[in-house]
């Protein structure tokens, strides 16, 4: 999880309250938290960790190089043998940036509602569809950018 | 050209991607960070806080996910306070016993090699009829759901270094005793039955709504099944 933070964050001590305020947020959503299946459980808190520091990194964004939109994390090598388009779809979300990768995985993976992610997230419902539809947009494009380089 | 994809393929891609990214974290041996004595108390604290909540409406589903969920945060949080290769042989109970909630931790007493020989998994050979598997975890720890109408068995099974864990004993009475002459502990709360004891590696729990005479039953069926060679 300090992983997660400090990779965002480049600060350990930021990272460790990152850290801090997801399980805090995680006991404040609780009952929720509650109906996610046990395999599923590392996924959330990656998630809510990561979301911790964005919004910290967010707060120091006018020292940040890197605007909050543009924000990448991608830990996960490409794999070398991509067997089908559900790969190459895989792929290109792992080149999302973070803040359009999570609700994806919130809404997908968590299987929440826009509104329990909205109050996951400390953002407006309105935000989180926004946040989906520029995913998927954002998605096209990576899908077209590439498609366009396996042609040349 | 236009590239579209419906919601379905959509949302496996994105458990497939989120599978990849989960799979590429570093271990806990490939980080070096010590971390700081506040986030150290800020987080126990926290676990404090978790324990002393009751699940919502006291149903047995919610008991069962509480139990399921504050196994994987004390996993996790055990994971994140892991800062050294070197750990205890030998480790001993120690209990401090607070107004509302009871803090478990263990004493290293001598030191030894790290755990890079594997994970032995241990599992229960005997779960009563009628119960069925609905959640199983064996890489790295082993946390074993199973469930039959209201009903619940949960155990786990994870090493010892580091762990740290409060358990909400408000007004029961915490049983020491010794279990195929190892040390445990057996308290009964909120319906649920929960049976803990730990050999010099691992700490092992058997909760239940079932009888406590039922979870020992399931306890003494725990045998090595296997090895987790994994990082």
């Amino acid at each position: 999880m300090f992983y997660v933070a400090n990779r965002i964050l480049n600060d350990e001590r930021l990272a460790e309250d990152a850290v801090h305020q997801a399980f805090l947020k995680i006991l404040e959503n609780f009952d929720k938290v509650g109906e996610i299946s046990c395999h599923k459980i590392k996924s959330y808190v990656v998630t809510m960790v990561r979301n911790n520091a964005i919004n910290m990194y967010n707060r120091r964004k006018r020292y940040a190089a890197i605007p909050l939109e543009e924000l990448k994390f991608s830990i996960a090598e490409e794999k070398q043998e991509q067997t089908g388009d559900l790969d190459y779809l895989a792929e290109a979300i792992l080149k999302l940036p973070v803040i359009y990768k999570d609700v994806l995985t919130l809404k997908y993976v968590q299987e929440f509602s826009n509104e329990e992610i909205a109050k996951m997230l400390d953002i407006s419902e309105a935000t989180v569809r926004k946040r989906l539809e520029r995913a998927k947009r954002r998605l096209e494009e990576i899908l077209e950018r590439e498609e366009s380089a396996d042609v040349n | 050209m236009s590239i579209s994809f419906t919601d379905d393929i959509l949302k496996e891609a994105v458990i497939k991607a989120d599978i990849y990214e989960i799979e590429a974290l570093p271990t806990d041996d490939e980080i070096e960070h010590e971390f700081s004595n506040e986030f150290e108390r800020k987080m126990k604290k926290l676990i404090c806080r978790s324990k002393t909540r009751s699940p919502v409406g006291g149903m047995a589903f919610l008991r069962r996910r509480a139990v399921a969920l504050i196994a994987a945060i004390i996993i996790l949080f055990a994971s994140a306070m892991s800062v050294s290769a070197v750990r205890a042989a030998v480790f001993e109970f120690i209990t401090e016993v607070y107004e509302k909630f009871t803090h478990i931790f263990f004493d290293e007493s001598r030191s030894s090699q790290d755990a890079a020989d594997g994970f032995a998994i241990y599992e229960p050979a005997y779960i009563p009829e009628g119960f069925e598997l609905v959640n199983k975890k064996t890489d790295g720890l082993v946390l074993l759901e199973y469930e039959k109408g209201d009903e619940f068995i949960s155990y786990s099974q994870q090493r010892l270094e580091n762990v740290s864990m409060n358990i909400n004993t408000e007004g029961v009475k915490l049983e020491e005793l010794e279990f195929k002459g190892l040390p445990a502990k057996y308290y009964s709360n909120q319906g649920v039955q929960n049976l803990l004891w730990h050999d010099d590696k691992y700490t092992y729990m058997v909760s239940s709504t079932l009888d406590r005479d039922t979870v020992f039953k399931i306890a003494e069926s725990v045998e090595i099944t296997g090895t987790d060679l994994s990082p």
